[in-house]
């Protein structure tokens, strides 16, 4: 069983979602996932069209909408394996407020950003994460904005699972969407990667000479230490913190849920509708 | 026919409601017909409040303008109804308590003063004025003290002593013999309910085996989303309270994916932040069902009043061309019909419906014959696919056999033009199969429409209304010679051969709106001229308000 599919991905030579592809490929083969019970939601974007390039059950939605749809399948359907994935001009732009409330819902499932810190598809502008003063397309005099934090953002409003990984770092990015996908609740994974045609500042080499991982730098580094996490994930310069930055163990959605927690809703059969029972309220 | 209205008026926060309620439900019960309205500010406390009840023999389903008794609890608010009074227009109020005059009202009445407020202090419950009221209503309408004492009991349920004095003032305003006289109503024989326009959806959608509601609250569209709520752990529905309307939308979406019966409740403006979502179940041909409950707009409008502007809007909502049916229910009785008929229509044409109710259709409670509870609309037309299956193979109905995930098939599903399998394309020969396919569906969708309902068609003058107009519109045809009407509960796709029973006649739209949204919808199918009569201020249309129309445009 594999979740390769054969196909030729539309996105520019040396684009990053290409080792992000081949990462995830090993990642859920590896898991051992059957395909049947896994689905991709993605949004609008270059990292959107992930699923096309992936042999799975998907929706490919609109742009920055992927969370509510997630949400809605995995409450339906709590036997599914879910796991939103798009760029970050569509999770943290976009749909910059279903970040935020998927994070409260704390329901079962994954969000990976493909975060380039630019705008792909259409051509170059200015994302959220893209950096202060870096000129671009559509911000030609430099952005003047500050850019969105999102490990800070996710930990503060207490995601569950918060982590960062690389693209150019295979064995690191198995490890960090694996345990991210393990973990039961909102699980959210920055992952840095290039945008060779539209980025000229965050490139592959940028990438790979700051980030390093929090475990390995200091094997005590502890990821329930909510403050402690919080002040690593304001680190963005020389060096970049990736890994397991922030997790708790909290109860998801579906626990929490008064109908949910009863098990699973019944969507194809409802025959247990009574009218006389019904209507006696009404008499 | 021979009818009796009550208003009580007042502000919000003077339990209007509860009382309102109580009383409609103690005369239903007694066996009289009842149908109610509300007229309130968009406000918790203060402002006007004004709960109308309608009582008859026969059930009808409108309100008449003019009050025959008005429980007065508010100067100001009864000042503001004097339109409504006519010269035998009894006013009761408390006889501690300053009010209108007849030079203030500048029309003459029948005022019929009572210690109420007195008489609840005597009970040892002041707050119980408005049971001492209820109580002498009651009493003279001669509704069997036990029903009011029910309820009472009810509504204080756990607190004894509360329960006690609220008997005693029920029991002492039944003493009271209000120098009123009302008509003799018969008690009904026949089996009927009271219900509202909210819970007829809520019910039908439950029956319908909706499994998912996902809603941002806006009035007066959010009584569905909580009618579902209180029934969520009884037919284990996930209710989902969304950030905004967009997130409402796409988890609706979601969820139908998966496979539930999802619903989204909303009004105009709500609706307006869902457009893409429409799109994105026409495009994926996800089953979705949208409630708009019209309330007078643009932008905020007026959020705790009435009106049918949405229709074009509705019909045309969505970037793109793509097949999508509406209805807009009549009663609370065919609300719970009709929207069982939106679930099996979403389900089987993998289309987007949209149900229009109105603020006057939420609010108001009927009396209404035994609704139909229709199995067959259970049908989910749901298949379990196989490998390699194609979500959007081309057929010759336009209709791909859906399969969910977590089954056999992997389910691929895009929101951009597609292949047969979901795949994103730009091959334009597939894009121009795609388009086919899907307004393909309309072909067969036409075939499901019943019939509207129609009235003395040999009459010259022909009504045509939809939705809740349904009835002040019979009232008003029943009560006229030379005049019929054809009235829609199924308002897009229209069949165009209704012309056949129009040519000849003068043809006029009676609807909530300024422009004549239906009229220029039905000019365009039957290519007849079509002229209309609009409601905009806010209010219900009612058989009055049509007599006068048809008076000011010449028409009778």
């Amino acid at each position: 069983m594999t979740y390769f599919r054969e196909c030729e991905p539309a996105w520019c030579p040396g684009c990053g979602n290409f080792p992000l592809r081949k990462n995830l490929i090993e990642t859920l083969d590896e898991l051992k996932i059957p395909k049947e019970l896994f689905v991709m939601v993605s949004g609008i974007g270059q990292a959107a069209k992930m699923p096309h390039y992936l042999e799975m059950n998907f929706f490919n939605g609109l742009h920055g909408r992927s969370l509510p749809v997630a949400f809605a399948i995995k409450a339906v359907n709590p036997r599914l394996t879910v796991v939103a994935e798009s760029g970050d001009g569509d999770m943290y732009g976009e749909g910059g407020n279903h970040f935020i409330h998927g994070i409260r819902r704390n329901i079962d499932i994954t969000v990976l950003i493909h975060d380039n810190q630019i705008y792909g598809l259409t051509k170059g502008q200015g994302s959220p994460t893209t950096q202060k003063g870096q000129v671009t397309s559509s911000q030609l005099q430099g952005v003047i904005n500050e850019p969105l934090n999102p490990l800070a953002l996710a930990i503060t409003m207490d995601a569950t699972f918060v982590g960062r990984t690389f693209i150019g770092d295979s064995e690191h990015f198995k490890r960090i969407v694996t345990a991210a996908i393990k973990h039961r609740g909102f699980s959210v994974v920055d992952i840095m990667q290039p945008c060779v045609t539209f980025n000229k500042v965050n490139t592959f080499k940028y990438y790979k000479n700051r980030l390093y991982d929090v475990k390995e730098e200091n094997p005590s580094y502890d990821p329930g230490n909510k403050a402690r996490a919080f002040e690593k994930s304001l680190e963005w310069g020389e060096r970049i913190p990736m890994g397991i930055i922030y997790t708790r163990d909290k109860p998801s959605y579906s626990e929490l849920h008064a109908v949910l927690k009863e098990g699973v809703v019944p969507v194809k059969d409802s025959k247990e509708f009574n009218l006389e029972r019904e209507l006696e309220v009404f008499r | 026919m021979k009818d009796y209205v009550i208003a009580i008026s007042g502000e919000a926060g003077q339990g209007i409601n509860t009382i309102g309620d109580m009383l409609a439900l103690s005369l239903f019960r007694n066996g009289y017909c009842v149908f109610t309205d509300k007229s309130y500010h968009s406000r918790i406390r203060g402002g006007e409040y004004v709960y109308r009840i309608r009582i008859s023999g026969m059930p009808l389903y409108s309100m008449r303008q003019e009050f025959d008794l008005v429980v007065s609890l508010s100067k100001s608010t009864t000042l503001s109804q004097i339109e409504y009074f006519h010269d035998e227009t009894v006013l009761v109020f408390d006889s501690d308590s300053e009010h209108v005059t007849h030079e203030e009202a500048g029309i003459p009445f029948r005022e019929v003063k009572f210690p109420f407020k007195k008489v609840a202090k005597e009970a040892g419950e002041p707050r119980a004025q408005n049971v001492v009221s209820l109580g002498a209503l009651l009493s003279l309408f001669r509704v069997r003290r036990e029903i009011p004492e029910k309820l009472v009991r009810e509504a204080f349920e756990g607190k004894e002593e509360v329960t006690r004095a609220n008997l005693l003032a029920l029991s002492k305003g039944y003493e009271i013999a209000l120098p009123v006289e009302v008509p003799a109503f018969q008690p009904l024989a026949r089996e009927y309910f009271l219900m509202n326009g909210t819970e007829g959806t809520g019910l039908g959608a439950i029956a319908a085996g909706c499994k998912f509601l996902a809603a941002y609250p806006m009035t007066p569209g959010t009584g569905v989303m909580t009618f579902l709520a209180s029934n969520a752990l009884k037919h284990s529905i996930v209710v989902e309270q969304a950030e905004d309307e967009i997130a409402a939308v796409n988890m609706a979406v979601g969820a139908s994916f998966a496979g539930a019966r999802s619903l989204v409740t909303t009004s105009g403006g709500g609706f307006a932040l869902m457009q893409e979502g429409v799109s994105l179940a026409a495009m994926t041909e996800t089953p979705l069902v949208i409630v708009d409950a019209q309330r007078p707009a643009p932008a905020t409008g007026l959020p705790t009043r009435t009106a049918q502007e949405d229709l074009h809007f509705v019909i045309h909502a969505g970037h793109g061309e793509f097949p999508k049916y509406v209805v807009a229910p009549r009663t609370a009785r065919d609300a719970f019909e009709i929207t069982q008929k939106a679930f099996y229509i979403a389900d089987k044409y993998q289309i987007p419906v949209i149900i229009l109710l109105s603020q006057c259709l939420t609010d108001s409670s009927a009396t209404i014959e035994k609704p139909t509870y229709i199995e067959e609309y259970l049908e989910r037309a749901i298949v379990d696919g196989e490998e390699n299956y194609k979500r959007y193979i081309l057929t010759s109905n336009g209709v791909s056999p859906r399969a969910i995930p977590g089954g056999k098939a992997l389910v691929k599903v895009d929101s951009d033009e597609h292949d047969e399998y979901g795949h994103i394309t730009e091959d334009l020969k597939i894009r121009k199969e795609m388009v086919e396919k899907r307004m393909k569906k309309l072909d067969d969708l036409v075939r499901e429409l019943s019939e509207p309902l129609k009235f003395n068609l040999d009459a010259p003058l022909v009504l045509v209304g939809w939705g809740d107009s349904w009835g002040a519109i019979d009232e008003f045809a029943r009560s006229r010679k030379g005049v019929g009407y054809i009235h829609y509960n199924e308002v897009f796709p229209l069949d165009a051969s209704v012309a056949n029973l129009l040519r000849g006649k003068k043809v006029v739209t009676v609807e909530g709106n300024f422009t004549g949204q239906f009229a220029t919808l039905l000019k365009s199918i039957t290519g007849l001229e079509v002229k209309h009569m609009g409601r905009y201020d806010g209010r219900p249309i009612n058989a009055a308000w049509i007599a006068k129309e048809i008076e000011r445009e010449g028409l009778s």
